[in-house]
């Protein structure tokens, strides 16, 4: 990765962003559904700080790996119980 | 009838599990295992109800073979687990239409059994929240009344008295009575021995996979009490 | 049969109420629109994000047809990360089920080991081929739309065939679930045997083509228009699906 950000401002934003924008979106809307979702089961999975830093730093994969796998790592040995 | 034909079930690589138990129960039974932990009464009950399939033995409800016609058997079972196991992202009524619709009953049979058996073990309108939602003693109700509701001819209870609240217990004692009066046969494994003296009329005591005790309630306490008779069994331990 | 209908709308009702239709749609979609942008986009992303300098393309290269394009997101972006992520989650297919006690529930029930089975693979199999489609008809949106156009008829005969690829990855996924204990290790197999079928189906012998990789091959030959396809390896496809099913349910039976 190249850190210079100037490089940004040299792409023809006007050409890309509306084709580069349905992705932006996109994957800000999976990334709200793993939030909303971590949010409501925080106090239940295994580790729920990993995952959120997880959620919001992988791009595209963090969200869907936790919707896939994390939570579903419930702390006690009977998935689904909330008690 | 239930007949058992030495049943023979042994988890491979170890020795444990039930060996050569033979039971024959008749319509108006109920009938207690009786057992330590470990014993295999849980394998016993998870024999006959078809979780597991067994080495030896015939297992036959009415002349209907569990091996022969798994369907025709399961469907006259009732069946509650020791743990209570529940979807838990539906509601306790969703799951009871789940299950009348699996054993196809109508809806206004539901609705009718469901009324009644709700009201007596106090529900109410906890019916309507999510599973997930419930503590241990209202999952088991609910299991309870999954297993009551399709009017089984055998009604088989792992420890069906652990967690249960004294109404719903009185409740449970009452509903066997009450079932093998209309013709069910009742089988339980519990740890509970003077609630079983009074309710059961014949009684099985297990020990390291060996059938040790089976026969009537009435003479076996013509001997001595169950309490005794269990201490005197796994007293050479 | 309606107990396995029962069974079915169970399986596809948890899994709404986990919004699973959503956020796997949302991630196949993803998927599908990010391939034909970045392939159309190529020049101007490497000209400007660096660490590229020693590349340079050619400006003359000729422009990727709709059909490749479609191509490489199907076999280069669904049938690889989205494939493993599938995967992983049907890893609680089975194994979940008997870890919760869940599969002693149905056991015990009237319900033949049959239907349970089908109604798991019917279930995964409708939540997967939704939000596949879904991702797959956007990606032809903007596709044609970047890249010019393509037959819509050959695009649905291809996902049409692709849904029985699927079908017999969530079959497999069933049957190694019946041998593992280990969601992880099930995930794993499952991913291996799945790469290991799309791999040899690059062999171009015919007994490679019986493998249920050949039906991807015909699925991409909808995309290709080669039409000298082998429309035999729909029947191997299918009989292999047979095959693990029943291959399961002998292991079920026997636990």
């Amino acid at each position: 990765m190249n850190t210079d950000m100037t490089v940004l401002l040299e792409i023809d934003w006007p050409q890309i962003l509306p084709f580069v924008l349905p992705i932006i979106l996109f994957n800000l809307l999976l990334i709200g559904v793993a939030l909303y979702d971590w949010f409501k089961r925080k106090d239940l999975i295994v580790s729920p700080y990993i995952w959120l830093v997880t959620i919001i730093l992988l791009q595209l994969l963090g969200p869907i790996l936790y919707l896939v796998i994390g939570r579903r790592m419930i702390r006690n040995d009977y998935s689904g119980e909330a008690s | 009838m239930l007949s058992i034909n030495n049943l023979t079930k042994l988890y491979k690589g170890s020795e444990k599990g039930i060996r050569n138990l033979t039971l024959d129960l008749v319509e108006g039974d109920i009938c207690a295992f009786i057992g330590m932990n470990g014993a295999g009464k849980t394998t016993s009950i998870k024999s006959i109800v078809g979780i597991h399939s067994f080495d030896q033995g015939a297992i036959e409800l009415d002349g209907v073979s569990i091996e022969k016609n798994p369907q025709e058997f399961k469907h006259m079972v009732g069946y509650s687990p020791d743990t209570p196991v529940l979807y838990g992202n539906m509601t306790g009524y969703s799951y009871l239409e789940l299950i009348g619709s699996i054993y196809q009953i109508d809806n206004e049979t539901i609705n009718e059994q469901l009324n009644t058996l709700l009201k007596k073990l106090n529900f109410g309108s906890a019916i309507h929240d999510l599973i997930s939602t419930y503590s241990h003693g209202m999952k088991q109700r609910l299991v309870l009344i999954s297993i009551l509701m399709h009017n089984p001819k055998l009604i088989i209870l792992d420890e069906p008295f652990v967690g249960l609240d004294p109404n719903a217990t009185y409740f449970l004692q009452e509903e066997m009575k009450k079932r093998v009066a209309e013709g069910s046969i009742v089988l339980y494994s519990t740890h509970v021995l003077e609630v079983a003296e009074k309710l059961c009329n014949k009684v099985v005591m297990i020990h390291n996979g060996e059938v040790v005790v089976n026969d009537t309630m009435i003479n076996l306490l013509s001997e001595s009490s169950l309490g005794e008779k269990f201490r005197s069994i796994t007293a050479h331990e | 049969m309606t107990k396995f209908y029962t069974l079915t709308c169970t399986e596809l009702v948890e899994a709404a109420k986990e919004f699973k239709f959503i956020w796997l749609s949302l991630f196949f979609v993803i998927l599908g629109i990010t391939q034909p942008l970045i392939t159309k986009y190529m020049d101007v992303i490497l000209e400007n994000v660096g660490g590229a300098d020693g590349i340079t393309i050619d400006p003359n290269r000729p422009v990727p047809s709709s059909a490749e394009v479609l191509l490489s997101t199907i076999s280069g972006q669904f049938n690889q990360i989205g494939l493993i992520i599938l995967i992983i989650s049907f890893m609680g297919l089975i194994a979940a089920d008997r870890n919760s006690g869940m599969q002693d529930f149905i056991l015990t029930r009237p319900v033949s080991l049959r239907s349970y089975l089908l109604s798991k693979l019917m279930g995964h199999w409708v939540i997967s081929m939704f939000s596949i489609s879904i991702g797959a008809v956007v990606s032809y949106g903007y596709t044609i739309f970047l890249f010019g156009s393509f037959s819509f008829s050959n695009f649905l005969l291809f996902l049409l065939l692709y849904s029985l690829w699927i079908l017999f990855v969530v079959s497999l996924a069933i049957l190694i679930s019946t041998f593992v204990k280990s969601p992880i290790l099930i995930a794993i197999t499952t991913i291996a045997a799945s790469i290991f079928f799309i791999l040899i189906k690059g062999f171009n012998h015919f007994l490679f083509q019986l493998s249920p990789g050949g039906t991807l091959n015909l699925a991409e030959n909808q995309l290709l228009s080669v039409h000298d396809s082998n429309y035999f390896s729909i029947a191997t496809c299918v009989a292999f699906i047979l095959l693990n099913l029943s291959w399961a349910n002998m292991n079920l039976k026997k636990s």
